[in-house]
C-alpha cells in the first residue's frame, strides 16, 4: 500500500449479497500509480462486484448489497458502508457504447462530463483509434474496435482508477496479449492504479505489477507473484499478428474530432435524437397522417351514405350532420386514433431502445463515465413524447379536416366547399379562426397521456430488465400499457369536457 | 435526406389541411355590404344562394348583420363564373314562399294544375256533403248553431276593440262624405218641387172640413222612387261599399276578426269533436274521395319537385331552408343573387315578398 494520493487503498472492506450471504470478509488491498493489478478469481467469487463497487455502480440499497469499510483515492477518504464509491472507469466487459451515437461522439460525452483536468485525446490516445472513422456508428466497428473505444472512453472519463471487467472473455491468447500490453501501455501514460479482473489470466499475467487471488473459501484476497503461471511464458514469445501496421486514419482526425466541450449539449444532442426517432421519421409522419385520412374519410363518407331516408332527410340535416362529424372528428376521433397511432409506435420503440440501453449496461456506463444517462433519456424521451403528441395533434386535425372536406365534395361535387368548412369546423373554431376553449380539453387528454404513455414503456422497459429473449414481451407489454393509458384519459378527459 | 423528406411531407400535409379551414367571409374586408330595410336589429347568419340559368339554387355564402338595416355577404367563391351574371341580390323569405319563388316555371306550372285539381275535388266534396241527407239531418243545424256562435263570441269580443273603433270611426267619415258629396245633389234635385206638388195633392183636405186629415204622400214617394233610382243607376251604393271596404281600417279590422274566430273555432271542442264525427262517419266518404286523390297527387308532386333533390344533385338545401325556417323560425329572410331576368320573374310572381338589396359600396360588387 502507499499514501499516494493518486493510489487507491481499500481496507476492511466486507460485502454482503442481498441473500445475506457473504462474498467478502474485512479485505484491504492497495494499488500504486501507473500500476496494473490482475483481480483473478473463479466465476461468481466477486471480482466483477468488487469493480462495479469501485464504480460506484453496486446497488446498496435497503434489500440489496450491503457494503462496510474505507476507500482512500485522489485525496478522498470515503466510508463505503454511507457513500458510494465513484474513483473508478470501469470498461464494460461488453464495452456498453451508445449505440445512438457514433465513434466520436462516444468520446466527446465522456470528456464533455469528464471533472477537469484530464488527459484529454493526447496522440497516443488517438494512435489507438488510427484505424477508426470518427465519424463511424459504433455499430459498424469490429469487436477490438469497439473495445478499444470503449477503453478510451474511459480514460477520457478521467476517473482516478481504471478498471476493466473481463477485458479478455472470448479473446484468444494473442488478441489477449494484445490487449493487455494496450492497457499496461495506457496505465502508464495516464499514471493511474489499474485493476482488472479476469477469470483466464495466464496470458496477462507477464504485464502485471502484481496479482490479488480471491480465495473462495476464505473470501479474502490473497496477493501472488505475478509469474505464478510460468506455463503461459511460451506462449508469450509468439510475435503478436497486430504488430502489422494499422491502417491509416491520421490520428489528428481524432484529436481535432473530440476537442472537450461542455455537457450542456448533450441534452439537446438526446432530446434531438429522441425526437427524430420518436416524432419526425418521415415513415412516422406517413403513418398517423394515414390514420388521420382514412378517419376523415370513413367518418364523412358512411355519415353521408347511410340516411335512411334519403335525399330529403339529407337535405335538412346536412348543416347540422357537418357540424357534429366536424365536433365529433375533431374533438374525440381524430385525437384519439392520432394519439393511439403516436403512442403504440413510440411505445414500442421507447421499450426497445430502454430495454437495449439497460441490457447492454449503457445506463451503467453513463453513470461510471458521469453522464446522467437516465435524465437525459428519460427526459429526452418524455419531451419528446409530449410535444410530439400536440405536434400531431395539430397536423392530423388538419389532415382530417381536408380529408373529410374532400370526401364531402365528391359525395355532393355540386356544392362549394366552403359550405362544408363553414359548418364542420363550427363546434371547433370561433369566427376569428381561433380554436373554441372546448379544443382545450383535447391538448390535455392528448398531451398528457403521450406523457403518462411514455412513462409507462419507460417503467416496463426498465421493470422488466429485457434480455433478448424477454424483448418481444417486453415491448408488447409496453404498447398495451401505453394504449391502456391513453384510452383511459381519452375516455376520462371527454366525459370531464362534456359535462 | 431524411429530415428534408420528413419537412416536405409535413410542409405538404399542413398546406393541406390549412387549406380545408374556414375563413370568417362574412367578416372580412372583402364582404359585401348591402342595405336590406326589412333586416331587424336581431342578429343573424342567414344562407346565401345563387340561381343558376336552370333556375336551381345553390347555397353560396353567408349574411351577417353588420347594423341594423345592412347585412354583410361573404361568399364562398367569389371567382364563381355563375356569380359574373347573377350580380343581383334579393331579399326572399326564409319560408314555404321560398320554394315557391325558386320553383322552375315548368315546376310551378305542373303544381298548379295540381292545386286547380284539388280545388276542384274539394268544391265538389263540400257541396255534395252539404247537399246530402246525412248532413241534414245529423250535422246541419248544430254546426251552424255552432258557428253561430263562435262568430258571435268573436264579435262580442271585438265590439269595444280599437280596431272596430277605428273603422266605425273611418265609416262615419266616409258616409258623411258620400252624404254630402253625392246624395245631397241628387236630393235637392229631386226634391226641388216637392212643396208645391204636396200643396197641390192636399190642397181639399186642407179645406174639407169633413173628411179625415189623411196626406197624399204620393209625390213624396215618387220623388224618392227617383231619388233612388239615381242612386242606383249612378252605382253609388257599390261605390260607397267598395270605398268602405278599401279603408286600411276595414282590412284590420277583418284580419283580427278572421284570426279571433279562426282562434275560437280551433279551440272549441264541441265542434272539433263534431268535425270529427264528420270525418269518421262512413257516409260521406264517397264524397271527401274526390278530394283525396288530388291531395295525395298534390303531396307527392310538391314534394318531388320543391323537396327532393333535383336529379344532378344530392342535396336540396333551399327545401331544408325553408323546413327549418317552418319548423323553428330559424331564417326570417335569405339573400339570393340572380340576374335581371330573374328578379324580373320573381318580381312578377311575388312582388310583396321579393326585395332588391342596395349594395352599399360605391364600386357595386
Amino acid at each position: 500500500m502507499t499514501d499516494d494520493p493518486h493510489a487507491l487503498t481499500v481496507t476492511d472492506l466486507t460485502i454482503v449479497r442481498p441473500d445475506g450471504g457473504l462474498l467478502m470478509g474485512d479485505v484491504s488491498f492497495g494499488v500504486g500509480p501507473a500500476e496494473l493489478v490482475l483481480l483473478v478469481g473463479a466465476s461468481g467469487s466477486g471480482k466483477s462486484t468488487l469493480l462495479l463497487l469501485l464504480g460506484g455502480l453496486l446497488d446498496t440499497e435497503p434489500g440489496e448489497w450491503t457494503v462496510s469499510g474505507r476507500l482512500a483515492c485522489g485525496g478522498r477518504d470515503i466510508d463505503l458502508s454511507d457513500e458510494p464509491s465513484d474513483v473508478g472507469g470501469v470498461v464494460f466487459q461488453n464495452y456498453a457504447l451508445f449505440d445512438d451515437l457514433d465513434a466520436r461522439e462516444n468520446l466527446r460525452i465522456a470528456m464533455d462530463h469528464a471533472p477537469p483536468g484530464g488527459p484529454g485525446l493526447t496522440e497516443e490516445l488517438a494512435a489507438i483509434l488510427a484505424d477508426i472513422d470518427p465519424r463511424q456508428p459504433v455499430s459498424a466497428c469490429s469487436g477490438g474496435q469497439r473495445q478499444r473505444l470503449a477503453i478510451v472512453r474511459t480514460v477520457l472519463a478521467n476517473q482516478p482508477v481504471l478498471l476493466f471487467d473481463e477485458p479478455n472473455s472470448g479473446l484468444d491468447i494473442v488478441s489477449s496479449r494484445r490487449l493487455i500490453e494496450l492497457i499496461r501501455r495506457l496505465c502508464r501514460i495516464v499514471g493511474k492504479p489499474t485493476l482488472i479482473a479476469v477469470h483466464h489470466f495466464s496470458e496477462l499475467l507477464p504485464l502485471a505489477d502484481r496479482v490479488l487471488v480471491i480465495d473462495p473459501h476464505a473470501r479474502r484476497l490473497i496477493e501472488v507473484p505475478p509469474d505464478a503461471a510460468a506455463v503461459e511464458a511460451g506462449l508469450g514469445a509468439a510475435p503478436p499478428k497486430d504488430d502489422a501496421p494499422i491502417p491509416a486514419n491520421d490520428p489528428e482526425h481524432w484529436t481535432h474530432s473530440v476537442d472537450g466541450g461542455t455537457a450542456a449539449p448533450w441534452f439537446a444532442r438526446y432530446l434531438a435524437g429522441y425526437f427524430w426517432l420518436l416524432c419526425a421519421t418521415p415513415m412516422m409522419i406517413l403513418y398517423v397522417a394515414a390514420g388521420a385520412c382514412i378517419i376523415g374519410f370513413v367518418t364523412v363518407w358512411f355519415g353521408f351514405n347511410y340516411y335512411s331516408f334519403g335525399g330529403l332527410l339529407r337535405s335538412m340535416l346536412h348543416d347540422e350532420t357537418l357540424v357534429g362529424l366536424g365536433a365529433v372528428q375533431s374533438r374525440v376521433a381524430i385525437p384519439l386514433i392520432a394519439n393511439l397511432l403516436f403512442v403504440a409506435r413510440n411505445c414500442a420503440v421507447i421499450a426497445a431502445d430502454v430495454g437495449n440501453r439497460a441490457a447492454s449496461s449503457q445506463f451503467q456506463a453513463m453513470a461510471n463515465l458521469n453522464i446522467p444517462g437516465r435524465r437525459y433519456v428519460f427526459s429526452a424521451i418524455l419531451i419528446s413524447m409530449t410535444a410530439g403528441s400536440l405536434l400531431y395533434l395539430v397536423l392530423s386535425l388538419l389532415l382530417g379536416g381536408w380529408a373529410a372536406q374532400e370526401t364531402w365534395h365528391v359525395h355532393f361535387p355540386d356544392q362549394y366547399r366552403g359550405l362544408f368548412r363553414v359548418q364542420y369546423f363550427r363546434l371547433v373554431l370561433d369566427s376569428h379562426g381561433w380554436p373554441l376553449p372546448a379544443m382545450g380539453w383535447v391538448v390535455v387528454k392528448t398531451t398528457l397521456s403521450a406523457f403518462l404513455a411514455g412513462g409507462a414503456a419507460i417503467l416496463v422497459a426498465l421493470g422488466a430488465k429485457p434480455d433478448n429473449l424477454t424483448v418481444s414481451r417486453t415491448v408488447a407489454n409496453a404498447i398495451v400499457a401505453g394504449v391502456i393509458v391513453t384510452m383511459i384519459v381519452h375516455a376520462a378527459a371527454s366525459v370531464i369536457a362534456t359535462r | 435526406m431524411l429530415w428534408i423528406v420528413s419537412g416536405a411531407m409535413v410542409t405538404l400535409f399542413v398546406a393541406l389541411g390549412w387549406s380545408a379551414l374556414p375563413s370568417a367571409i362574412a367578416l372580412q374586408a372583402g364582404a359585401i355590404r348591402l342595405q336590406d330595410e326589412l333586416a331587424g336589429s336581431a342578429p343573424i347568419a342567414a344562407p346565401v344562394f345563387v340561381l343558376n340559368e336552370d333556375g336551381s339554387a345553390l347555397r353560396f355564402g353567408v349574411a351577417a348583420m353588420a347594423s341594423p338595416g345592412i347585412i354583410r355577404v361573404g361568399l364562398y367563391d367569389t371567382f364563381e363564373p355563375r356569380f359574373r351574371d347573377a350580380k343581383i341580390a334579393l331579399s326572399l323569405p326564409g319560408d314555404g314562399r321560398l320554394l315557391w319563388l325558386l320553383a322552375s316555371p315548368n315546376e310551378r306550372r305542373e303544381l298548379r294544375e295540381q292545386a286547380d285539381a284539388l280545388a276542384l275535388g274539394v268544391s265538389f266534396a263540400v257541396t255534395e256533403i252539404l247537399r246530402s241527407d246525412a248532413f241534414g239531418a245529423d250535422y246541419r243545424d248544430p254546426l251552424w248553431a255552432l258557428l253561430r256562435a263562435d262568430a258571435q263570441s268573436a264579435w262580442d269580443s271585438l265590439r269595444d276593440s280599437p280596431a272596430w273603433r277605428d273603422l266605425a270611426h273611418r265609416y262615419q267619415t266616409v258616409l258623411r262624405q258620400t252624404a254630402a258629396r253625392d246624395l245631397q245633389p241628387i236630393m235637392e234635385r229631386r226634391l226641388q218641387g216637392i212643396v208645391p206638388r204636396m200643396l197641390r195633392a192636399n190642397a181639399m183636405r186642407l179645406v174639407d172640413p169633413f173628411h179625415d186629415r189623411t196626406w197624399d204622400l204620393e209625390p213624396i214617394e215618387d220623388d224618392l222612387k227617383e231619388v233612388l233610382r239615381e242612386v242606383r243607376d249612378r252605382g253609388l251604393i257599390e261605390q260607397t261599399g267598395l270605398q268602405l271596404l278599401q279603408t286600411p281600417q276595414t282590412l284590420a279590422f277583418l284580419k283580427q276578426f278572421i284570426d279571433v274566430v279562426g282562434t275560437t273555432l280551433a279551440r272549441d271542442s264541441a265542434l272539433i269533436e263534431l268535425v270529427g264525427r264528420m270525418t269518421e262517419d262512413l257516409r260521406f266518404r264517397p264524397y271527401t274521395e274526390a278530394a283525396t286523390t288530388p291531395l295525395l297527387n298534390l303531396g307527392r308532386t310538391g314534394a318531388r319537385l320543391l323537396v327532393s333533390p333535383r336529379a344532378d344533385s344530392k342535396l336540396n338545401l333551399v327545401a331544408a331552408t325553408a323546413i327549418h325556417t317552418a319548423i323553428a323560425a330559424r331564417f326570417e329572410r335569405v339573400v339570393v343573387f340572380v340576374n335581371p331576368r330573374q328578379r324580373d320573374q320573381l318580381r312578377a310572381l311575388d312582388p310583396s315578398s321579393v326585395h332588391v338589396l342596395r349594395s352599399l359600396d360605391p364600386a357595386g360588387f
